[in-house]
């Protein structure tokens, strides 16, 4: 006997089943048609997201069969895993059968026929758990980021219907005629236990009804998909294929050649490109991004998942009036709210967390570009940091000129012999407290050895914080003064204490020409210590943590290298509970640094606090933002913990401090010929002296 | 429809430094950034609100050569119809009193409703031009006002001093220069800025006679202000610290 199950019981029904079939495959090809036209409404094309094809399909068979992307994150994951794992062995099996009753191939007979048998049974009592998971998360639970509309709970009990109906169906059968292998469909078994004594006449009535049930439902749920959130079923995977894994590091360049432009950014569903109206789409609404997203953590309106619902919603041509608690006065004010819309520090947790590579920075820094460069509405306070930017090439408006790095750092004149280009960044310059970073970090490269130089006045700032503070032109012009200064200084190898400016060199200069090989000084450092450059002393802090700058972890995926000076600095290496790729905010990037804080509580403040409840007194960062929003949150907590740079700690584990020069937390000393004073160097020294 | 000039300039950015030629007695302005002179982005920013409260025909006026014409680009990029650029006959250097009566002549025959212009230009801080250009003109004149309102044929306005304020209401034509405060002047959009690029000046050559226009002085010698700061740590002890600052107060005052 042939092991298998009968096939074509119905079929001369088939033909209703294909008439069946076809309708639905109408309605599924017309509403996928509607949703491909509405991401037609964006710009630009297909191609652009074609590239290295084979890599993308690969990285989404992975994606979906692993669901790597879904377990970054304490979410529930397995029951989505399972739904998927489920149904594609249902659809397996299903096609078995289709092969071998149309084509009479063995695809459903044999041994293969019982291992099918078993795992189709498996997996629907696992997909049934499944649902069971997610209807208790939806409606028992209730976790406030998960979204939650009519559909979405109709769409679970179709699922459970289709299994149960299969489940019964196959019960049915097993009981009309028993076969020595029926144990290999153990739940349709049982069924059949439960019907046992049941007279064949009701047996085969109720099998027809359960299997036209069965069918009708499994039509349903297909045509289900385009119209309700099912669509992720197609839109997720088309967003995981079509992205650009670079969007937030290499923002796309705007183009400004045309002089009789009305308007730059995007300020209209037609202004987006195609894929961030696909990526709409593609959300299932699991909040994931809102639950990591700093600015929301800190209380803020920003909500990464309401703004690809609601530009969803106007996709699908709904108004979102009184949808928001601020009244819109433009567009991107009713997809996210203009003040949220600030609030974005481009830190990317919302991108790592999103299990379908949704490109949510990108989209907020499109929309901003339209509020700054077409209709000049931004906070106001920003106008001080683009015309300093604009003028003298750095936020605070300071004179190049003048505070060029005279005063301590040989400039690529008086070092031509240099080996690395040390790129202190406009914070690293300006501002008094990160200076003592490119302070500290000099001496150490003095230390070992290094022979460096600095551009001084001839380059400004990187223009990152322009950039993704929306103003591509500013941060357009900055990066050529920039590029065509590197250019000439002929060093290809530079070293930045900055993690935004490594960012920007490394990723975003490479579009306006600039190739450029920008090193962290972090990873500098450890190359110093494994070269035996620089010597390794025995660690002095007690107990120490590292707080990782987003762009040091995230963009640019460096977290071992300050963890390797950690552990030389400190006998005690403590991990905050966020670390690493997974780390939190300072609330410094994305310009945020130059935007007034306006809520109660900062993102700082939320880190701050995360820190404060590890115990640690002293905390390492690399990245003169973190240092800068980190020592201010601490002053608010009135908190003795000391937030310094690596290289600071390096610095006084390496350089003996000289006696009575500052109060020993000051860095390297003044000996070391790397002292600054803004005003006069002189009279400070003096002044030290004398508190000495 | 009421017809506004703005007198704008460009000047050097504060925040660079001038240097002093050899001969000590000039500035030397070639390795300065120029931007547009700060108090005259809030006479602009008042012509434009006028226009779009209103309705205006604005012109922008300056005068000088090519760094002029700049001044002109920012006010077009702010919301300014057109541009003027005064030619004067010399390209010497000239006096508050020079630069009034080139300006006067084209005002002359622009003959507008309202003039408007920054209290005074941040490089030499004259302060003088545009009320020079008022009594040129018989326009009535009120300096540094942080408050405009137009009427039919008459404009209040609202100058604040230390310790009160006073309210003017001056007929038309009249001339107005503008004070920090009056407003908070636009960050223009690019496309204006890219448009301003493009947009067409008007030139009008002065042909007053140049020994009218004269500097009438003649500069001895520059120098650079020293901006010194110096810090003295005081004895800690309260008693000595207050003693030792007195004495310092007194050398300095005797000095």
């Amino acid at each position: 006997m042939d092991v298998t199950r009968p096939l074509g019981t119905y079929s001369h029904f088939y033909w209703l089943m294909y008439l069946l079939a076809a309708a639905v495959l109408v309605a599924f090809a017309l509403g996928v048609w509607l949703r491909i036209r509405r991401w037609r409404r964006g710009v630009g094309t297909l191609q652009e997201r074609l590239h290295f094809w084979p890599r993308r399909g690969i990285d989404l068979i992975v994606d979906l069969v692993s669901h790597r992307r879904f377990r970054r994150a304490t979410h529930p994951w397995l029951f989505h895993a399972l739904l998927v794992w489920g149904f594609a062995i249902f659809f397996v099996g299903t096609l078995c059968v289709m092969l071998q009753e149309n084509f009479s191939l063995p695809t459903f007979s044999g041994q293969w026929y019982l291992a099918l048998s078993l795992a189709l049974d498996l997996f629907a009592v696992l997909v049934l758990g499944a649902v069971f998971a997610a209807g208790w998360r939806r409606w028992i639970r209730k976790p406030e980021e998960l979204s939650d509309v009519p559909s979405d709970s109709f769409v679970l009990v179709l699922i459970a219907a289709v299994v149960v109906t299969g489940l019964l169906l196959e019960g049915v059968r097993i009981a009309q005629e028993p076969r020595p292998w029926s144990l290999w469909s153990p739940m349709g078994y049982g069924v059949a236990m439960l019907l046992a004594g049941t007279d064949l006449q009701t047996l085969l009535s109720v099998h027809r009804g359960l299997w036209w049930g069965h069918l009708l439902l499994s039509l349903g749920l297909i045509a289900a998909i385009p119209f309700t959130r099912l669509f992720h079923l197609l839109a997720s995977p088309a967003a995981l294929f079509l992205k650009d894994e670079t969007a937030a590091k290499a923002l796309v360049p705007l183009d400004f050649s045309d002089e009789e432009a009305e308007s730059f950014g995007v300020g209209s569903i037609e202004d987006f490109h195609w894929k961030r109206l696909l990526d709409a789409d593609a959300c299932t609404g699991c909040g994931r991004c809102q639950v990591q997203c700093p600015a929301w953590q800190a209380g803020k309106s920003l909500s990464p998942k309401a703004a690809g619902e609601n530009l969803s919603a106007l996709l699908a041509g709904h108004s979102l009036n009184g949808n928001l608690n601020e009244s819109p006065v433009s567009f991107a004010g009713e997809v996210v709210g203009e003040e949220a819309l600030w609030s974005c520090t481009t830190c990317r947790a919302c991108e790592l967390y999103c299990p379908v590579g949704i490109e949510h920075v990108s989209r907020f820094v499109d929309m901003r570009r339209f509020l700054v460069l077409t209709e000049a509405r931004f906070p106001v306070e920003l106008q001080t940091a683009f015309r300093g930017m604009e003028r003298q090439g750095n936020p605070w408006g300071f004179d190049y000129k003048e505070k060029a790095l005279k005063d301590g750092f040989p400039a690529l004149a008086d070092e031509p012999q240099a080996e690395i280009l040390l790129w202190p960044g406009c914070t690293g310059i300006y501002d008094p407290r990160c200076r003592q970073v490119t302070i500290a970090f000099s001496a150490l490269l003095k230390l070992a050895g290094v022979r460096f130089a600095v551009l001084g006045a001839e380059s400004c700032c990187c223009g990152d914080a322009a950039r993704r503070l929306g103003n591509e032109y500013l941060f357009q012009d900055l990066a050529l003064r920039n590029i065509a200064a590197l250019d000439k200084s002929g060093l290809q190898r530079i070293v930045t204490t900055c993690p935004h400016c490594l960012n920007t060199l490394n990723n975003e200069y490479p579009q306006f020409g600039g190739r450029f090989r920008a090193v962290h000084h972090t990873t500098y450092l450890r190359e110093l210590l494994n070269d035996k450059r620089l010597e390794m002393a025995p660690p002095e802090l007690s107990e120490a943590v590292f707080h990782d700058p987003c762009y040091l972890a995230r963009y640019a995926g460096e977290v071992a290298a300050p963890r390797f000076l950690l552990d030389t600095v400190t006998r005690n290496p403590v991990e905050l509970e966020k670390h690493g790729e997974d780390g939190f905010c300072c609330g410094g990037g994305g310009g945020r640094m130059w935007l007034e804080e306006k809520a109660e509580k900062s993102v700082a403040d939320v880190r701050v606090d995360q820190i404060l409840n590890t115990a640690v007194s002293t905390v390492a960062t690399a990245c003169p933002f973190c240092l800068t929003m980190l020592s201010d949150g601490m002053k608010r907590r009135d908190s003795e913990v000391r937030i310094a740079d690596l290289a600071e700690l390096l610095a006084e584990n390496l350089i003996p401090l000289e006696k009575g020069g500052g109060d020993g937390k000051q860095g390297p000393s003044i000996d070391h010929g790397f002292y600054y004073d803004s005003d006069c160097k002189e009279e400070r020294t003096q002044g030290n002296r004398r508190r000495g | 429809m009421i017809k506004i000039c703005v007198l704008v300039k460009s000047v050097p950015d504060t925040a660079s430094m001038p240097g002093i030629s050899e001969d000590g007695r000039s500035v030397v302005v070639e390795d300065l950034d120029y931007v547009l002179n700060p108090f005259d982005e809030y006479a602009i920013e008042a012509a434009v609100q006028l226009k779009e409260l209103h309705g205006a025909e604005l012109t922008a006026v300056s005068l000088g050569g090519e760094r002029a014409s700049q001044a002109l680009r920012s006010a077009f990029a702010m919301g300014i119809n057109n541009g003027v650029l005064v030619r004067a006959p010399v390209a010497t250097e000239m006096s508050g009193r020079g630069a009034a009566v080139c300006l006067a002549a084209a005002l002359r025959e622009m003959a507008p409703d309202l003039i408007l212009a920054g209290k005074q230009a941040v490089d030499d801080d004259g302060a003088q031009v545009a009320e020079r250009i008022a009594e040129h003109l018989g326009f009535a004149h009120a300096s540094a006002v942080n408050h405009l309102e137009v009427k039919e044929t008459s404009l209040t306005v609202k100058r604040v001093f230390e310790g009160g304020y006073m309210v003017l209401e001056l007929p038309l034509p009249a001339l107005v220069t503008t004070e920090k405060g009056i407003n908070e002047p636009r960050y223009p959009a690019l496309p204006q800025i890219l448009k301003a690029r493009r947009k067409p000046i008007d030139e009008f050559m002065v042909s007053e006679p140049v020994a009218s226009l004269a500097l009438g002085w003649e500069v001895e010698s520059l120098t650079v202000p020293c901006p010194e700061r110096r810090r003295q740590l005081l004895d800690d002890n309260v008693a000595a610290g207050t003693a030792q600052l007195a004495d310092l107060l007194r050398q300095e005052f005797l000095s």
